[in-house]
C-alpha cells in the first residue's frame, strides 16, 4: 500500500476520532450562553450541549470541573404538559417550593439537610418542561452561600425560561 | 560697698529682663511664622485636594477606558456588525459616548443603588422599568425577531428594553456577555447615566454615558463605583452625577416611548409604530398646541406617572417628605399580576380607576321610524314603549388623558367598551363586549385598538411588527377627543317597568389571544379592569328629566364632545348641528363657533366657516385656535398677507405649534420666500423631526438653494416614511376575510345582534 493511502487513513481515523467533540463543541446551549454560566460557576466553564432534537429540545452541561462546579440545562418538550409536567415535578425528591415569575410555573427543589448542596429548579413554559441543576461544591454549602445559590439557580430558571418563551 | 551690689543686682535684672522680652519676642515670631505656614497651607489645601481629585478622577477615568479598550476590543472580534462597522445599536437608535461597547460592568446594579436609595429601590423592582425585558410578554415577542430574523434585529427593541445588553455587544451571535443585568432590565444606573438626547425620534434616542455616581471638584464624571462615606461626604456632587434636568422633561420619555419600524428592521420602509411623546405634545397637557378642544394646566408625562407621594422607607431622594414615584404606574396590570407584586397592581389599578381620565355618557337615544335625537338623556323628557326598536348612543370621551386611549403597542391591549340592557327583572335584553368562557372578548365588540396586518392580509398576532404593512383600522381615541358608539337593540313586548342601560370601558392587559401566545391556553385569567362607566334607567313609559350624576359633563359639554365625535366620525352636517346646541346653551363660548369653523372647513365649505370664526375672534380677540383656522380661510380666500398674520400670531403665542409651523412654511412657500419657509420647515423637524410636508418641502426648498446634499436626505426620508399607496390593499384583505369585525373599520357603524332586514324592516337607520 502506497504512502498516501495510508496518510489518508489516519487523516480518517483522526477525523473520526475527533468530530463527536467537534460536534458537541459546535453546538451551543440556546437558552443559556457560556459566559452567564462562567458568570454564576465562578469563572471559565467547559460548555457542552448534545444536538438538538427535530423539537430543539437538549441537555447543556456547564463545567468548572477543577472546583466541582456544574451547571446543567435540560429541555424536554412534552406531548401532553396537563399530565406530562407532573413526571417531572416527581423527579424532585425534597420539598418543593413554588417560585412565581419563572415560565408557566416552576418550583425549587430543596432538598433534605444530608444532601450534597445542590439547588434544582423545575418548570415549564408552555409545552416545554426545562430542569437546572446547579452545584457549586463538593459539599453543602453554609446558609448563606446555599441562600446565594439559590438565588443563582432562580437567576439561571429565569434566564432559561425567558429563552424559553 | 552697698552701691555696688545693688548696680549689680539692677544689671543682672536688666540683662535677664532682655532676655526674657527678647525670649518673648523670639517665641511671638516663631508663634506669627506658625500661623503663617498653618495658613498657607489652609490656604492652598483645597487646591491641593481639588489637585488629587483631579489626579484621582483622572486616574479613573483612563483606568476605565482602558477596561473599556480591552471589553470592546474583545467584544468586537466575535460581534455581528450586520449594519456597518462600527454601527451597535441599528436597527434600534440607542447611542454611548465614546462610540464603542461598554461594558455592563460599568452600570452600577440597583442594588447598590438601593443600598440608600430603599424607597426607590422597592417601587422601582415592581415597576415596568425594572421589568422591561426579562417579563414572559416582551421576551415571547423579542423571541420570535430572534428566531426568524436573528439576535442582531432584536437590537431595535432592546435600545429601550434592554440598553445594557445592546450597548455591550450582548446582542449578536456566540456572545460573551454575562447577562446576569437582564433580570434588572432598566435598571437605576440606565436612565441616571443618560447624558444626552439625540433627538425626538425615539427607538432609543438617548446618549448614554459612561456610569458615574460622583463628580469631582470641577465636575467631571468619575466611573466607577464609590463608598457610601464619600457619597454621603459629597451629597451634592452624587446629586450632578445622577440627575440632569432634562430627566423631568417628557423628552426624555420620548427617547423610548416613540418607536418606528424603520427600513433596516422589516426592509420594507419606515412605519410609525407608536409615539405618546407626539399625543402629548398635540394634547391639552403640554400647552404647545392652540388646537386642542379643552384647555388644562401644564402636566409632563412625569406629572401623572411619576407624582410625588410620602415615601415608606429612608429615601434621600426625598423632598419635603415626597418623593417622585419610580412605579410609574400606568396600565400595565400583566406584569404585576404575573409575578405577585401586589402593590404595584393595587395601585395600578388605582392610578386606571381614580384620575378622571375618561367620561361615559349614554348621551342619547333614537327610535326607529323617527330621525328626532332624544338627547341628552337626563335632561330631556321622552316615551318609551315595548316593542321598539332603540338605538343607544354612548360617548365616549378621552378627558384626561395626556395620549390616546389605548396608547403604545395598542393590538397587544384589549380596552373596550361592554354595553348591557337589562330589563327591571335583571335579564339580558342586549349585550355587546363581554368576554366568553374561553377568556376571548366578544369579537363585535367596540374595541380601542387597532388592527395592524401583514402582506398576506393577516392581523400580526404575535406582535412581529417587522411583518407589518398596514393597519386595517385603528379605533384609539386621541386626548382630549371623543366617539360615539350606537348599539342598536330591540325591547321585548312583553316586558314591563324600567329598562337598565349600562355602558363600561373596560381595559386588559393584554388582549387574550396575545396571552394564549405567550402561555398557552390553560393560563389563569388576567385581570379586566373598569376604567368608567355609566349606568342610565330608562322607564317603558313616560321619563321625565333627572338630576346630573355628580360625574356627568355639563350638558354644553355633552353636546360638544358629541360634535366632535361627529366630526371624527366625518359626519359634518350632524357636527355642526351639535355644536350649535353648544352654543346655544353658552353663547359665550368662543370654541363653540371655532368648533363650527373648523367643522366647515373639513367639510370644504370654507365660506361658511369664516362667521363662526370671526365671532370666536370678538368673543376672544387673541384666540389663537380661532386665528389659525381663520388663517386656512383667508388662504382658501385668497388673502395671503391676512394668512400670515393670523398664523403669525398663533406662533407668538404657541411657538411649537406644530400645525401653525407646518401651514406658516407653506404659506411662505407659496410667497415665493423660500427662506422664511425653510426656517418654518425647520422648525417644525425641531418639534417633530418625522412631519412629512417639512421633509417634502425642505427637499424642494433645499434643491433650489443648491444644498444637494441635504435635499437628497429629506427626499428619501419624505418617501421612506410616506404611506405606502399599495398598503391599504392588505388592510382591504384582512378585512373582507373579518366580517364579523370588518364594521369597527367604518367610523359611523352600529352595533346590533338583529339582522340588517330586521333593522330596516321596523325602519330603523338604514
Amino acid at each position: 500500500m502506497s504512502k498516501k493511502y495510508w496518510i489518508v487513513l489516519v487523516a480518517i481515523l483522526v477525523g473520526a476520532f475527533f468530530s463527536p467533540t467537534l460536534l458537541l463543541s459546535e453546538v451551543q446551549c440556546p437558552w443559556l450562553n457560556a459566559a452567564t454560566a462562567a458568570g454564576v460557576l465562578g469563572g471559565n466553564v467547559q460548555a457542552s450541549t448534545l444536538p438538538l432534537t427535530l423539537q430543539g429540545d437538549t441537555t447543556c452541561d456547564f463545567k468548572r470541573a477543577e472546583h466541582l462546579a456544574v451547571l446543567t440545562i435540560t429541555v424536554h418538550t412534552m406531548a401532553l404538559p396537563s399530565k406530562d409536567f407532573s413526571t417531572y415535578l416527581a423527579q424532585c425528591a425534597g420539598t418543593a417550593v413554588r417560585l412565581r415569575g419563572i415560565g408557566n410555573e416552576a418550583i425549587q427543589c430543596v432538598s433534605s439537610s444530608s444532601s450534597n448542596g445542590g439547588e434544582q429548579i423545575i418548570g415549564r413554559v408552555r409545552e416545554r418542561a426545562f430542569i437546572i441543576d446547579l452545584k457549586k461544591g463538593p459539599t453543602k454549602q453554609s446558609t448563606t452561600n446555599q441562600s446565594v445559590l439559590s438565588d443563582e439557580a432562580r437567576n439561571i430558571a429565569e434566564q432559561v425560561a425567558g429563552a424559553l418563551f | 560697698m552697698l552701691v555696688l551690689p545693688k548696680w549689680a543686682k539692677t544689671q543682672i535684672d536688666k540683662v535677664l529682663g532682655n532676655q526674657r522680652r527678647m525670649a518673648a519676642v523670639r517665641a511671638a515670631y516663631l508663634v506669627l511664622i506658625g500661623i503663617l505656614l498653618v495658613g498657607s497651607v489652609f490656604a492652598f489645601l483645597p487646591q491641593i485636594q481639588a489637585h488629587t481629585d483631579q489626579s484621582q478622577t483622572q486616574q479613573k477615568v483612563t483606568d476605565e477606558a482602558a477596561v473599556r479598550k480591552e471589553y470592546a476590543d474583545r467584544v468586537s472580534k466575535s460581534y455581528n456588525f450586520a449594519f456597518g462597522k462600527g454601527n451597535i445599536s441599528t436597527p434600534g437608535n440607542a447611542a454611548v459616548e465614546g462610540n464603542t461597547f461598554l461594558e455592563p460592568d460599568a452600570f452600577p446594579t440597583a442594588d447598590y443603588c438601593g443600598h440608600c436609595h430603599k424607597e426607590a429601590y422597592h417601587q422601582w423592582r415592581q415597576s415596568l422599568h425594572s421589568n422591561s425585558f426579562r417579563t414572559p410578554f416582551y421576551r415571547t415577542s423579542v423571541n420570535i425577531l430572534i428566531r426568524t430574523k436573528g439576535i442582531e434585529f432584536s437590537r431595535h427593541c432592546d435600545s429601550c428594553h434592554n440598553p445594557i445588553a445592546v450597548l455591550g455587544g450582548g446582542l449578536t451571535q456566540s456572545s460573551i456577555v454575562d447577562r446576569q443585568f437582564d433580570q434588572d432590565g432598566l435598571t437605576c444606573a440606565t436612565c441616571h447615566s443618560v447624558q444626552k438626547l439625540q433627538s425626538t425620534l425615539g427607538n432609543g434616542g438617548y446618549v448614554m454615558g459612561v456610569p458615574a455616581v460622583l463628580v469631582d471638584e470641577k465636575g467631571e464624571r468619575i466611573p466607577g463605583l464609590v463608598p457610601d462615606s464619600e457619597i454621603l461626604a459629597h451629597l451634592d456632587r452624587h446629586s450632578k452625577a445622577v440627575m440632569q434636568t432634562f430627566y423631568r422633561t417628557p423628552e426624555f420619555c420620548s427617547a423610548c416611548h416613540k418607536a418606528n419600524l424603520p427600513n433596516p428592521l422589516n426592509d420594507y420602509k419606515w412605519i410609525r409604530a407608536f409615539t405618546a411623546y407626539d399625543e402629548w405634545q398635540n394634547s391639552k397637557f403640554s400647552q404647545r398646541n392652540p388646537l386642542t378642544f379643552y384647555q388644562a394646566d401644564f402636566k409632563s408625562c412625569q406629572g401623572c406617572h411619576m407624582q410625588r407621594a410620602s415615601n415608606a422607607l429612608p429615601e434621600p431622594g426625598a423632598k419635603n417628605g415626597t418623593f417622585a414615584s419610580h412605579r410609574w404606574t400606568a396600565g400595565n396590570t400583566a406584569v404585576p399580576f404575573y409575578y405577585g407584586f401586589d402593590e404595584q397592581l393595587e395601585k395600578t389599578v388605582e392610578f386606571l380607576k381614580t384620575g378622571n381620565y375618561l367620561n361615559v355618557d349614554l348621551f342619547a337615544i333614537r327610535k326607529a321610524n323617527d330621525d328626532k335625537l332624544i338627547a341628552p338623556l337626563g335632561s330631556t323628557a321622552f316615551t318609551l314603549a315595548p316593542g321598539e326598536i332603540v338605538q343607544a348612543m354612548a360617548v365616549i370621551q378621552n378627558k384626561n388623558i395626556g395620549h390616546s386611549l389605548v396608547p403604545e403597542v395598542r393590538d397587544l391591549y384589549e380596552a373596550w367598551v361592554e354595553f348591557v340592557v337589562t330589563d327591571s327583572n335583571g335579564k339580558e335584553i342586549y349585550h355587546s363586549g363581554f368576554i366568553k368562557p374561553d377568556g376571548m372578548l366578544d369579537e363585535r365588540a367596540h374595541s380601542f385598538t387597532n388592527r395592524p396586518v401583514n402582506t398576506d392580509g393577516v392581523f400580526v398576532d404575535n406582535h412581529k411588527v417587522w411583518t407589518i404593512h398596514s393597519v386595517a383600522y385603528d379605533n384609539t381615541i386621541q386626548a382630549g377627543r371623543s366617539t360615539l358608539i350606537r348599539y342598536e337593540f330591540r325591547i321585548p313586548p312583553e316586558v314591563k317597568g324600567a329598562l337598565t342601560v349600562t355602558a363600561k370601558v373596560n381595559y386588559r392587559h393584554l388582549r387574550q389571544s396575545y396571552l394564549n401566545n405567550v402561555f398557552g391556553n390553560d393560563h389563569v385569567a388576567y385581570p379586566i379592569v373598569e376604567l368608567a362607566s355609566r349606568t342610565r334607567t330608562l322607564n317603558l313609559g313616560e321619563n321625565s328629566a333627572t338630576t346630573p350624576d355628580p360625574h356627568d359633563n355639563a350638558d354644553w359639554m355633552r353636546w360638544n364632545n358629541l360634535g366632535i365625535a361627529y366630526l371624527d366620525q366625518l359626519q359634518y352636517g350632524d357636527a355642526i348641528q351639535a355644536f350649535s346646541q353648544v352654543i346655544k346653551l353658552r353663547p359665550d363660548y368662543a370654541d363653540g363657533y371655532t368648533n363650527i369653523g373648523l367643522t366647515n372647513i373639513e367639510w370644504e365649505k370654507y365660506a361658511s366657516a369664516r362667521a363662526g370664526l370671526e365671532k370666536a375672534l370678538e368673543l376672544s380677540p387673541n384666540n389663537a385656535r380661532a386665528l389659525y383656522y381663520l388663517a386656512l380661510v383667508e388662504r382658501r380666500a385668497g388673502n395671503s398677507d391676512a394668512e400670515v398674520v393670523d398664523l403669525k400670531k398663533v406662533l407668538a403665542l404657541y411657538p411649537q405649534s406644530r400645525d401653525a409651523r407646518r401651514e406658516l412654511g407653506i404659506s411662505y412657500y407659496q410667497q415665493r420666500k423660500p427662506q422664511e419657509a425653510m426656517e418654518q420647515f425647520e422648525a417644525l423637524q425641531a418639534i417633530d423631526p418625522d412631519d412629512l410636508t417639512a421633509h417634502y418641502n425642505l427637499a424642494l426648498l433645499y434643491r433650489r438653494a443648491g444644498m444637494k446634499d441635504k435635499a437628497k436626505e429629506e427626499s428619501a426620508k419624505f418617501v421612506t416614511k410616506k404611506i405606502d399607496p399599495g398598503a391599504p390593499t392588505y388592510s382591504l384583505d384582512f378585512l373582507r376575510k373579518h366580517p364579523e369585525i370588518s364594521i369597527e373599520s367604518v367610523p359611523w357603524h352600529v352595533h346590533t345582534d338583529m339582522s340588517h332586514s330586521e333593522v330596516i324592516g321596523a325602519g330603523g337607520e338604514h
